[in-house]
């Protein structure tokens, strides 16, 4: 900032070099003033404002939140999950892709290590955002315990979005999500119940959608879609192999891994 | 009853994923591994569209449907109109 945009206290401070030691003196002290009230405003902000800020910041991803929790729930529904069962997912596993993978698996009888394996495997980027956080953080162990309980991609994406990272603001952001996602559960469990038969509604095709949905977005650049497309290849070939759980697990190793080849080659450039 | 234990067994398994990240000192992820957990969720979202879709079988309804979904959701980089088409798309050639 400064030397690109001389202030009227800088242009009067060297105004005054050229009068007074006093005017000079005085200039200098009104532009540390400035500086000072400008940092104030921006950290004294109460702390529930700012909560209200990273929860409004995430209204606009609600409109993918909501239909999204609405698949989900139809979807586990349609699988014979109970509705508790299935608010009670969205409530403690808060993570649309593990919820809907886990949907498509209990179907097939997969044994609840797998359940557990791909679930963490979806979410495997969660650590990275939470040293992200405490490297420009410092948090004490309950506002750790509380940040990790609502901590997701998109709450941090819109916390540092709005200027210098701030915990009320990711708390703000993150607990709007968890709304979000648990109502979108709630209706989809209210639409389930007034649907018969959903499989016969062809109502199960909202697991792939929900899936895609979910991944279009996330295909920046050529190496994410490299990512997809190998992943995609590689489930076609292992599915037929091994047990679905296990098929999808190496699907995305390896598509992860071609992402990561492809990134490298091209100098980290995404 | 079964149900319920996966189901707080994957939350004690995202939760720790989530609170590790905080708790972690500073680097302890090498860049390398970083690097591969930025693509994973990618890959697996790939690879679940096509597990559930092959799960419901080659119908071509479906595959015209979710190419459909596609498109529409590149286009527009909107969850719901992704969904929303593919289940109408879907609808519309079922009734034919």
């Amino acid at each position: 900032m400064d030397g690109t945009t001389p202030s009227r206290a800088r242009i009067r401070a060297i105004m005054g070099v050229l009068t007074s030691r006093e005017a000079l003196e005085q200039a200098m002290a009104e532009h540390a003033g400035l500086i000072d009230e400008h940092d104030r405003g921006m950290s004294h902000e109460p702390v529930w404002t700012a909560f209200v800020r990273g929860f409004v910041g995430m209204l606009p991803l609600w409109v993918g939140a909501i239909p999204t929790g609405i698949a989900y729930a139809v979807a586990a529904r349609s699988i014979g999950l109970a509705p508790g069962e299935t608010q009670l997912m969205s409530l403690l596993v808060f993570s649309a892709a593990a919820q809907v993978s886990a949907v498509s698996l209990f179907d097939a009888g997969t044994p609840i290590l797998v359940l557990v394996g791909t679930a963490i495997a979806f979410n495997a980027q969660l650590p990275l955002l939470g040293l992200a956080i405490t490297s420009q953080i410092r948090m004490g162990w309950l506002s750790r315990l509380v940040t990790a309980w609502f901590l997701t991609d998109g709450a941090f994406g819109v916390a540092a979005g709005q200027g210098r990272l701030r915990l009320p603001i990711l708390l703000g952001a993150g607990v709007s999500m968890y709304v979000a996602w648990n109502t979108g559960t709630a209706l989809g469990i209210l639409a389930g119940q007034a649907v018969p038969d959903p499989r016969r509604a062809g109502l199960d095709l909202l697991v792939p959608l929900a899936f895609l949905a979910v991944l279009i977005p996330l295909l920046r650049g050529r190496a994410a879609l490299l990512a997809a497309l190998v992943a995609a290849a590689a489930m076609l070939l292992l599915s037929s192999l091994v047990p679905s759980g296990v098929a999808v697990l190496g699907a995305g190793g390896l598509g992860s891994a071609a992402g990561a080849w492809w990134s490298r080659r091209t100098g980290g450039r995404p | 009853m079964s149900n319920l234990w996966s189901i707080v067994a994957m939350a004690a398994g995202v939760y720790a994923l989530r609170l590790g990240g905080l708790l972690l000192p500073q680097r302890a992820v090498p860049p390398g591994v970083q690097q591969a957990l930025r693509f994973l969720p990618v890959a697996l979202l790939g690879a679940l569209v096509v597990a559930t879709l092959s799960g419901r079988g080659y119908d071509p309804t479906t595959w015209v449907a979710v190419a459909g979904a596609g498109l529409v959701g590149w286009a527009t980089r909107r969850m719901w109109a992704c969904i929303l088409s593919g289940m109408a798309i879907y609808w519309l050639l079922r009734l034919i």
